[in-house]
């Protein structure tokens, strides 16, 4: 669906600015919500703790923040720089099952730097985790039920996944990016943009700690 | 085995003014109709395809329906399952890689009157051609990502069309991910060719095969019906204008949606018609519309019936599935995903 997601988010992107530049995601950042939310791995067994870190995706919303910035406190995450969530549900669209082994691949290179969750959604928890073992899927998954953080993607207007948002430790959302059907060249161009990303985030973690 | 279509043409009136009744002109006038399902088929008995723990029916690949045996392309699982005609697994064929008898997301089956199976097995941009006892007779390179699948039953000329489309760009009807390419059974391309440039194949196209060969194609959230040669040149445009399709007019995308980001949000959003199948059998085509959140009481699946020629023949068929068709002639399907997965076959014949 590259086309797809590179026409959604090239014609709508000026529009999207204008419509959620300021918006307060539910006076909560995304990071916050997703940390009180359940978790499931791939066996579809809840586990407790799903540590949000930081990563970066190329660049077609960058600088939209849904962060509440009045409340700069309450939205740390840990100490990591940034957050990778990877919106998903579990169809088997091509272009969508192409992408399942790049985020596999982010989360084992991006290591300490930053966490890579899938959110998920949907009513079986069950069918979840079978589709993440029938694919290989190593990320942990959030299981967003009642879809509070997909609500970001009908913020963004941006009806597709998966799709894959960057957020700074204040959960402000640095980028999105939509599917690239397993396309190696694209997915090379997005660690090339999260690789930025990470490191304008570490370098700010350094200068605040100075 | 497909049944006799004098009934459904029987079933067809024709309109005649006074000053050309018994003419030729008044035969070629035909008036449509609305219908149902039992004007056109005759529903056969049902058959059920039941997931397991162990091989969950997830996907939303239709089954195909071979005389011996239903085939099934796991997309999730990266295999094919093979059923009986009672819905019973009885067979797993390959599994996740890249060699020869693995596949990778395999989309699709078909299979021919000789009993061999073609494995869309578009992960690995290919198909497989296996023997009737499923193993390996030939791998045929079909790069890209190619979408749809058809082999042709006609024996004297057999051919196989692939058709890409997932990333095909909207400004390029010639790019490669465009492309209709045909094979013959040996494994030789002999043709590729591109859609109009007005017309590129954009994703989710639906694809059927004409009687001489013809390339049947719609974008799904399109309004019309493109007709190809065998020499890949567009013969006719088919415009789908019917009763069932003005009544989403307002939430359907012109033939090539301007403004694509605003068709998607629809697509969330809003109750709208996709083009959901098209199927050619008894020189008659049939396009089936997927009503996505339709209103209260209205039905999923919508089907209309055209002639070859493009004239509207019957419409607003609500059916039980979404109509494909194998050399068994037409069929409805419909996906169950609670538990382990279902999917029903029910067999269509028609009038």
């Amino acid at each position: 669906m590259t086309w797809t997601a590179n026409k959604v988010l090239g014609t709508a992107a000026a529009a999207v600015v204008i419509l959620v530049g300021g918006y307060a995601f539910q006076a909560r950042t995304a990071a916050e919500v997703a940390r009180a939310m359940p978790a499931i791995d791939r066996a579809g067994v809840p586990t407790r703790h799903v540590r949000l870190a930081a990563g970066r995706l190329p660049y077609l919303y960058s600088g939209i923040a849904f962060a509440d910035r009045s409340q700069p406190g309450e939205t740390k995450v840990e100490s990591a720089p940034a957050q990778i969530m990877i919106f998903f549900t579990e169809t088997d669209c091509f272009t969508g099952l192409a992408d399942l082994p790049f985020w596999s691949e982010l989360h084992d290179a991006l290591g300490q730097r930053a966490t890579v969750v899938g959110v998920t959604t949907g009513s079986d928890t069950a069918r979840v985790a079978y589709y993440l073992k029938e694919r290989d899927v190593r990320i942990p998954v959030l299981y967003d039920r009642d879809r509070i953080l997909f609500s970001i993607l009908d913020t963004l207007r941006q009806p597709i996944t998966p799709m894959l948002i960057v957020a700074d430790a204040d959960g402000a959302v640095l980028r999105a990016f939509g599917s690239v059907g397993g396309q190696r060249s694209q997915q090379d161009a997005i660690r090339k943009a999260l690789n930025a990303v990470l490191a304008e985030q570490e370098s700010r973690l350094h200068s605040s700690l100075r | 085995m497909l049944s006799s279509h004098t009934a459904v043409r029987a079933a067809l009136p024709t309109i005649c003014s006074f000053a050309v009744w018994g003419t030729a002109a008044c035969a070629q006038q035909p008036v449509a109709r609305a219908a149902s399902v039992s004007d056109i088929c005759q529903l056969g008995d049902e058959i059920t395809l039941r997931g397991t723990a162990d091989h969950r029916l997830l996907s939303a690949a239709l089954p195909w329906l071979d005389p011996r045996r239903v085939y099934f392309a796991d997309r999730l699982s990266s295999k094919l399952l093979v059923f009986d005609h009672k819905g019973q697994l009885i067979r797993t064929v390959g599994t996740r890689g890249t060699a020869p008898g693995e596949y990778e997301m395999p989309y699709s089956v078909q299979s021919d009157e000789t009993g061999w199976v073609y494995v869309n097995d578009r992960g690995n941009g290919r198909v497989q051609v296996l023997d009737q006892g499923l193993q390996v007779l030939r791998v045929i390179a079909a790069p890209g990502q190619n979408e749809q699948l058809i082999v042709t039953r006609d024996a004297d000329a057999p051919s196989i069309v692939m058709l890409g489309n997932s990333s095909c760009p909207e400004s390029d009807a010639t790019a490669d991910a465009c492309l209709v390419r045909q094979f013959d059974h040996s494994g030789r391309m002999v043709r590729a060719f591109a859609t109009e440039p007005t017309h590129p194949v954009m994703h989710s196209s639906q694809a059927a095969m004409g009687p001489d060969r013809s390339v049947y194609l719609a974008n799904v959230l399109g309004d019309a019906v493109h007709v190809y040669g065998e020499n890949g040149k567009r013969r006719r445009i088919i415009r789908l204008d019917s009763p069932s399709m003005r009544a989403f007019a307002a939430s359907t995308a012109p033939d090539m949606p301007a403004d694509f980001g605003t068709i998607l949000q629809r697509l969330r959003d809003e109750s709208h018609t996709r083009i959901r199948s098209l199927v050619v059998a008894e020189k008659m085509l049939f396009v089936q519309f997927q009503r996505v959140k339709p209103a209260a009481g209205e039905s999923q699946f919508v089907l209309d019936v055209y002639s070859l020629d493009g004239a509207l023949r019957l419409y607003g068929i609500a059916t039980p599935g979404i109509l494909t068709a194998s050399g068994e002639g037409p069929y409805f399907v419909a996906h169950r995903s609670d538990g382990d997965g279902a999917i029903s076959i029910r067999p269509c014949g028609l009038r």
